[in-house]
C-alpha cells in the first residue's frame, strides 16, 4: 500500500531543511549529526501527525521547533558517548586541543585572563566572556535580551575592569 | 588582514577555554534550550546560565545550535497582535483571551474531541492521560501529571512545553506519574504536556494534552 504521508513530509522537510542545515552547521553539528536531526525530525512529525492530519499545512515554525527538540536529544546522546570515552581518549583529545606551539607565555596569559574575568561583576563578566568568544555588541544584546546600548556599556566597563586587573598584576 | 586591539586577549582566552574539559556542572540540554528560547527566563537566571555557557566551549556550541533553531521557529511564527496587546495592558482580559484561544487551539488540534489526544496512529491507542483531568490547574500549585501505563513501555518522558513550543521541563521516568521540579514555576498561561513512551522494541508513542495554568 502506498504511504500518502511520506511525500507530504518530504515536501515539508524540504522547505525547512536548508535553513535548519545552515543554522545547525554554523554552530558545530557535523553533517552526520545534521542528517540525524533531520531524520529524527521526520520521524517525530510522522509519529505526531501521520494519522491523517494535514502535514503539508503545518507551519515551518513547528518543524523548526521539532528539529530543536530532536537536537536536544542528539546532544544528550553525544554527551553520553563523550562520557563513555576512556580516560586515554579524553586526554588525547585535550592534548590535541592544546597546541604545543602555544608558548608558556600565552598559556599564562590565558590563565590570568580567566582569573581576572572570573572576578568581574556578573553582568559585566558575561558580556566580557561573550566578547572574548568573538561576539559583537549586537550579538551580546540579542543573547541576553538587552538593548545594544546596555550591552555596549556593560562590555565597555567590564573590559576596563579586566584591563585594570591585568595591569595591576603586571605592576604588582 | 587587520587585527583588532583585543585579538591577543581573545586568542589567549579562547585557547585556555578550549583546553577545559566538560564538567559535572554542565547544564542539561533542555536547560540550554530554555536559555536559548529565553521565554519565561529571568535575567538573573539567564546571566548565571550564560556565565557557564560562555566559559564552556562544549555548552556554548550546543547552546548556539539550539538558539539558532529557536530563532528560526520564532522568526517563522505568525504574530498575534491582539493577544500580545491584551497580555501587556490588560491582564484580566488576557486571561479570558488566552482561555478562549486555548479552547480554539485544542479544537484545531484535537478535532473538537474533548477526550485524550493520542497522535501516534491507530497502533498506539493505549497511552491515555489521567490527570490533570480538566487540563486547567491553579497557579502556584505544581501540577501532577499522570497517565495510564502502556504495557510495553520501558520508560516515559514527560515534556512540559510553553505555548510557543519551547521546552519548560523534561522529566524522564519509568513511573506513570511525574511532577515538574520545584525550581520550575509554571506561571499563568497555556502549555502543552507531552508524554513520550518508549517500548522494548524501540517504538515511540506520544500523548499530547493541553494545560492551562490560571
Amino acid at each position: 500500500m502506498s504511504d500518502p504521508v511520506s511525500p507530504l513530509l518530504t515536501g515539508l522537510l524540504a522547505r525547512c531543511a536548508a535553513k535548519i542545515r545552515i543554522a545547525a552547521a554554523r554552530h558545530g553539528l557535523s553533517p552526520a549529526e545534521l542528517d540525524e536531526v533531520l531524520q529524527e525530525t521526520r520521524v517525530r512529525l510522522w509519529k505526531t501527525h501521520g494519522a491523517g492530519e494535514k502535514i503539508d499545512s503545518l507551519p515551518a515554525s513547528y518543524v523548526y521547533q521539532t528539529a530543536a527538540s530532536a537536537a536536544i536529544d542528539l546532544i544528550r546522546r553525544r554527551r553520553r558517548s563523550e562520557r563513555n570515552q576512556s580516560v586515554d581518549e579524553l586526554a588525547e583529545r585535550l592534548e590535541a586541543r592544546d597546541d604545543p606551539a602555544r608558548g608558556m607565555e600565552q598559556r599564562e596569559l590565558g590563565e590570568r585572563i580567566w582569573r581576572a574575568v572570573a572576578a568581574l561583576a556578573t553582568d559585566r563578566r558575561v558580556a566580557v566572556r561573550m566578547y572574548l568568544n568573538g561576539y559583537n555588541h549586537s550579538e551580546i544584546a540579542d543573547r541576553l535580551d538587552w538593548t545594544e546600548a546596555r550591552a555596549r556599556n556593560l562590555l565597555y566597563r567590564g573590559l576596563a575592569d579586566l584591563r585594570a586587573a591585568l595591569s595591576e598584576e603586571d605592576t604588582g | 588582514m587587520t587585527t583588532g586591539p583585543d585579538d591577543r586577549l581573545k586568542a589567549a582566552y579562547q585557547a585556555h577555554g578550549a583546553a577545559r574539559a566538560r564538567g559535572a556542572d554542565c547544564p542539561e540540554p533542555d536547560q540550554l534550550a530554555r536559555w536559548a528560547g529565553r521565554a519565561g527566563v529571568s535575567e538573573q537566571e539567564l546571566l548565571e546560565g550564560l556565565d557557564h555557557v560562555m566559559a564552556c566551549e562544549g555548552c556554548r556550541r550546543e547552546y548556539e545550535t539550539l538558539r539558532a533553531l529557536a530563532a528560526l521557529a520564532a522568526a517563522d511564527r505568525p504574530a498575534r497582535p491582539a493577544a500580545s496587546v491584551a497580555t501587556r495592558w490588560l491582564p484580566l482580559a488576557a486571561a479570558v483571551v488566552l482561555s478562549v484561544g486555548a479552547i480554539a487551539v485544542w479544537r484545531l488540534t484535537s478535532g473538537g474531541d474533548d477526550g485524550p489526544v493520542v497522535r501516534d496512529g491507530p497502533e498506539a491507542p493505549t497511552l491515555l492521560a489521567v490527570t490533570p483531568a480538566d487540563s486547567v490547574v491553579p497557579a502556584g500549585v505544581p501540577p501532577r501529571f499522570e497517565w495510564r501505563s502502556l504495557p510495553t513501555a520501558v520508560g516515559y518522558r514527560l515534556e512540559v512545553l510553553r505555548d510557543d513550543g519551547s521546552a519548560m521541563a523534561i522529566v524522564e521516568t519509568t513511573d506513570t506519574l511525574a511532577t515538574v521540579p520545584d525550581s520550575i514555576r509554571l506561571g499563568p498561561g497555556r502549555y502543552l504536556w507531552v508524554v513520550v513512551a518508549t517500548t522494548e522494541g524501540g517504538d515511540v508513542h506520544r500523548l499530547v494534552r493541553p494545560l492551562v495554568v490560571r
